[in-house]
């Protein structure tokens, strides 16, 4: 629309080229306070003890050190966490894409006895919070004889509902010819399942191994409650637990403690940037019809 | 049903066996399938959950006979001096958390829904802290709010001339400093769920609503805020519900401290368990968790509507 009696100010055209400036410059801001905590901790990390501790404080480590990481990785013995956790996670996610994508597939396109029931009972253990299971599945664990052993992390939580639901979704999305042609030309169950279906997810089946793998590495409540033993300890709970004893010994031992940080960060940060337009649409896939 | 088109019609008893007979092989495979599933969720989600509300009736002991105590456990609940507490700063961490996220995402969302170029980026920074780990970014929050000249936020409001806070060691800051924590950390998610609802609601309104010369505010009380109602209800619950039961910030940052001014409930549940041996009582306790959790969905759909998945 041009109004050309209107002076410049007052044209539509820039009040939306002021808006959208506007818009832009909040943006910006909103990034750099959601990226600079970050910043704060690379800063850290790359600090000779001295600097840590120097006020007033300096943004750019002079001279840059990779002592901290060295003494994580060594002192703290934060290779081995990083094995542990690299292990759970992976165990995880390999057990959580299979039985989820079975389950889905199952109750997504297969007709049997129970099937709505069964789901909706599984949707409705959606509500239970995390906190009152802490308590009972201790006690399962313990009985099981799985405390201080990677299983009781793995097993217990290498299920979720979401995760059903998500692959449920997405396979009912899926043509039924093919699976019916494949019948017919006497495909088994199984094979359909692993020949057809499967293939067919690799979308979704990349999106639920990137969440159940980051949040395997994520957990920390469940790993700290199961995991006593100090060899056998996830870097979250080494982090946890290490960063009370040494400030409370040492004071400030914060250049070591960001190297750390950076080592459980770092990871998930890779996994995000290179697979992130899985991330991106496994937030849509049967998330929210609005 | 996939029948072979070869099928020869024999006699009708046989034909419904032979039916019958494959929709069984049929349904064996597809409780095969769903098995795995079921064992695992029924044995560490539905009978530990079904078992927490047993032992919430007992004096549990791991070792040794239980004891029946009837109502004790809740009865205790309403007399031990840090309940009060850890319900009160559990309802205050959720009352300032719930709207900080929901709106500093809805804000961020409406921000991002422009046409503007580097949006994905922009994605990509807000989703950053999401990723991250609980606990990585807890002890960087810890060491922002680090007390004293060293602590870079008290490095930044020094500019402005502010004094240095105790942020985590002051009773009365001690909490919101959580709560910024986990609004930043929080939004990014949100914020997704926010922009794919926002760019759901079709173009056109927009447009018919700026003819009718409805302006900015105009167009978000009228278009976007009724037609994101679902969305919202579905942010407003999943928020709540991890609000009640926040727990990684705590341990890592205040240890419940000072003086008990964070100690939340599922903190406290724990301690209760682990630290205590306490397993009845945390049971009972955690089960009035449940049943607040499932109230307060309950008001919230009653008052918001119906989720849509």
């Amino acid at each position: 629309m041009s109004q050309p009696s209107l002076p410049f100010y007052r044209r539509q055209q820039f009040g939306a080229a002021v808006g959208k400036l506007a818009v832009c410059a909040l943006l910006i801001a909103g990034a750099l306070l959601s990226f600079f905590p970050f910043a704060w901790m690379v800063s850290t990390a790359f600090k000779t003890p001295p600097q840590v501790l120097a006020v007033p404080i300096r943004w750019l480590p002079d001279p840059i050190t990779g002592e901290n990481f060295a003494a994580a990785w060594r002192r703290f013995d934060f290779a081995r966490y990083f094995l542990n956790t690299l292990f759970i996670s992976s165990a995880v996610t390999v057990l959580s894409v299979t039985i989820c994508s079975m389950a889905g597939y199952a109750f997504a396109k297969r007709r049997f006895w129970g099937r709505e029931m069964i789901f909706n009972l599984l949707l409705a253990t959606l509500t239970i919070p995390g906190a009152v299971l802490m308590t009972p599945l201790f006690l399962v664990i313990l009985k099981l004889g799985w405390i201080n052993k990677f299983i009781g992390i793995i097993v217990p939580f290498c299920v979720s509902v979401t995760n059903i639901f998500l692959m449920r979704q997405y396979i009912s999305t899926l043509p039924t010819e093919l699976e019916e042609a494949a019948r017919i030309d006497g495909a088994s169950d199984f094979t359909i399942w692993w020949r057809i279906i499967l293939p067919l997810s690799k979308p979704a089946m990349a999106t639920l191994a990137i969440f159940s793998f980051v949040g395997a590495w994520d957990g920390f409540l469940w790993p700290l409650i199961v995991l006593k033993d100090k060899a056998m300890w996830t870097l979250n709970v080494a982090l946890g637990l290490l960063q009370q004893e040494y400030i409370a010994a040492e004071g400030s031992p914060w250049g070591v403690m960001m190297a750390g940080s950076l080592l459980v960060v770092l990871p998930l940060i890779g996994v995000f940037l290179t697979l992130q337009r899985y991330f991106m649409s496994g937030l849509t896939i049967g998330a929210v019809k609005g | 049903m996939a029948m072979s088109p070869t099928m020869k019609p024999g006699p009708l008893l046989r034909r419904v066996a032979l039916n019958a007979y494959r929709e069984a092989r049929f349904n064996y495979w597809s409780y095969l399938f769903i098995l795995p599933a079921l064992v695992i969720l029924g044995a560490f989600l539905l009978y530990p959950a079904l078992y927490a509300f047993r032992m919430s009736f007992y004096d549990w002991q791991v070792l040794g006979e239980s004891e029946f105590v009837g109502l004790e456990n809740y009865r205790r609940f309403f007399e031990m001096p840090n309940v009060r507490l850890a319900v009160q700063n559990t309802l205050y961490y959720t009352a300032i958390n719930v709207p900080g996220t929901l709106f500093v995402s809805l804000f961020v969302a409406l921000l991002l829904n422009a046409e503007i170029r580097a949006r994905a980026w922009f994605r990509v920074l807000f989703y950053l802290p999401v990723i991250s780990s609980d606990v990585a970014v807890s002890l960087l929050w810890k060491w922002i709010y680090w007390a004293g000249e060293r602590g870079l936020l008290n490095n930044l409001i020094g500019v402005f001339g502010f004094p240095p806070q105790d942020w985590l060691g002051d009773p009365k800051l001690a909490m919101p400093a959580i709560v910024l924590l986990t609004i930043w950390k929080g939004m990014g998610g949100n914020m997704l769920i926010f922009l794919a609802g926002l760019q759901s609601i079709p173009p056109e309104l927009y447009e018919a609503a700026t003819i009718d010369g409805a302006g900015v505010w105009a167009r978000f009380r009228h278009v976007t805020w009724p037609l994101l109602r679902p969305v919202t209800l579905i942010v407003l619950l999943l928020l709540t519900i991890s609000s009640l039961q926040v727990f990684t910030p705590v341990f890592v940052m205040t240890g419940g401290g000072p003086a008990n001014h964070t100690l939340t409930i599922a903190f406290y549940i724990y301690n209760l368990a682990f630290g205590s041996g306490l397993y009845g009582f945390a049971s009972a306790v955690s089960y009035l968790l449940f049943a607040a959790i499932l109230g307060i969905t309950f008001i919230q759909r009653r008052y918001f509507g119906d989720v849509i998945y």
